[in-house]
């Protein structure tokens, strides 16, 4: 009897023993996030108006042969998270005459990523042409931008002219 | 499992033991005994999730770039949702098992993804608001007591950054442990 009595006592405890440990249970979650090319195009003051009037600093414009309209606009400001690409082209000129449309000019004063020349003002055309493009990501870069219209005494009549320029921010390769 | 095997272990042990005990008397037929029975409870914890995978796709169009813009994307809430049951006193933590997949050489930070928890269980300690993960363990809830089907919702938010977070597939998994505490 007291030796049963040991053996059982002896099994009790080696079950206490056993059973003194903590206990601990994981699960676990997985995260997936599918992240797609994007690019976002901004533009402050969008539509730019010059007017010339009859004084001595128009017939400054036309014998210069250009008149520059106000700096910093229209501003673009790009957002890409990757790889991209600024074109620009023009819709040509409404007006009194069939206006060249290289007779528009473009120069983007941004301090990065420009090309193609337009770092100095370029004739626009109704064919898209690089304007800035960097190898990667971007976050509010501005672009400053500036107008230049070709002006001749010969073509351009009196009247009122007007071009749409369309800019266009796109992420490139793979 | 292997406790509730050993506790199972146990009972058969004490149950198959007593009448060997009694037979081992040679004073069986002649007296009288009182039966005992032993029940020892370890420590028993359980911890269940729901919705366990999340997957964020974000789209080509206003909501991904609002996302950029605002700089985070947040997952769907109370996904997932962790369900806690502990006879002792416990804790509930996470960690990151690892850093992000690679996206090309890319390595996204895994204190970009972000934790919120809410709990009206009153035992919650950390992740009130949202708070960055990480490869340490971080104390989401605990409790000097047990817990009966106390309800942890969880919402991930993940930071977005034009210039870093390049196109691709971004993928992490995260580790949620229960355990009970020793006295």
């Amino acid at each position: 009897m007291v030796l049963a009595s040991i053996i059982f006592c002896i099994i009790i405890l080696v079950c206490e023993f056993a059973f003194a440990i903590e206990d601990s249970e994981q699960q676990t979650s997985l995260v997936s996030l599918t992240i797609l090319p994007f690019a976002r195009l901004g533009i402050v003051d969008a539509n730019v108006q010059e007017t010339l009037i009859q004084d001595v600093n128009s017939e400054i414009k036309f014998d210069q042969g250009a008149v520059e309209l106000a700096a910093q606009k229209p501003t673009l400001i790009i957002d890409a998270n990757k790889r991209w690409k600024l074109t620009a082209h023009t819709s040509g000129f409404n007006g009194p005459y069939p206006k060249d449309a290289n007779d528009l000019m473009l120069k983007d004063a941004s301090a990065e990523h420009v090309e193609n020349g337009f770092i100095d003002f370029k004739s626009l055309s109704a064919k898209d042409q690089e304007v800035a493009s960097f190898s990667a990501g971007v976050k509010n870069e501005n672009h400053p931008c500036q107008y230049k219209i070709l002006l001749d005494y010969a073509k351009d009549l009196p009247g009122t002219y007007t071009a749409t320029v369309t800019f266009t921010l796109s992420t490139q390769g793979a | 499992m292997i406790i509730k095997k050993a506790l199972l272990l146990h009972a058969k042990v004490i149950i198959l033991l007593l009448p060997l005990l009694c037979f081992c008397s040679p004073l069986f037929a002649a007296t009288t005994n009182t039966g005992e029975f032993a029940l020892d409870i370890p420590s028993i914890s359980k911890l269940s999730i729901q919705d366990a995978d999340q997957v964020i796709n974000l789209i080509q169009g206003a909501s991904g770039e609002a996302a950029y813009e605002a700089g985070y994307v947040e997952a769907e809430p109370a996904k997932p949702k962790l369900v806690v049951d502990a006879n002792a006193n416990w804790k509930l933590s996470v960690s990151a098992m690892m850093e992000w997949d690679l996206v090309g050489n890319y390595q996204k930070a895994v204190s970009d993804l972000l934790l919120k928890v809410s709990s009206t269980a009153g035992h919650q300690t950390g992740f009130g608001s949202f708070a960055p993960i990480s490869l340490l363990d971080q104390e989401i809830a605990s409790s000097a007591s047990g817990a009966d089907n106390e309800n942890y919702n969880c919402i991930y938010r993940i930071l977005l950054n034009w210039q870093k977070d390049i196109p691709g597939v971004y993928v992490i998994i995260l580790t949620y442990t229960l355990s009970t505490q020793p006295t």
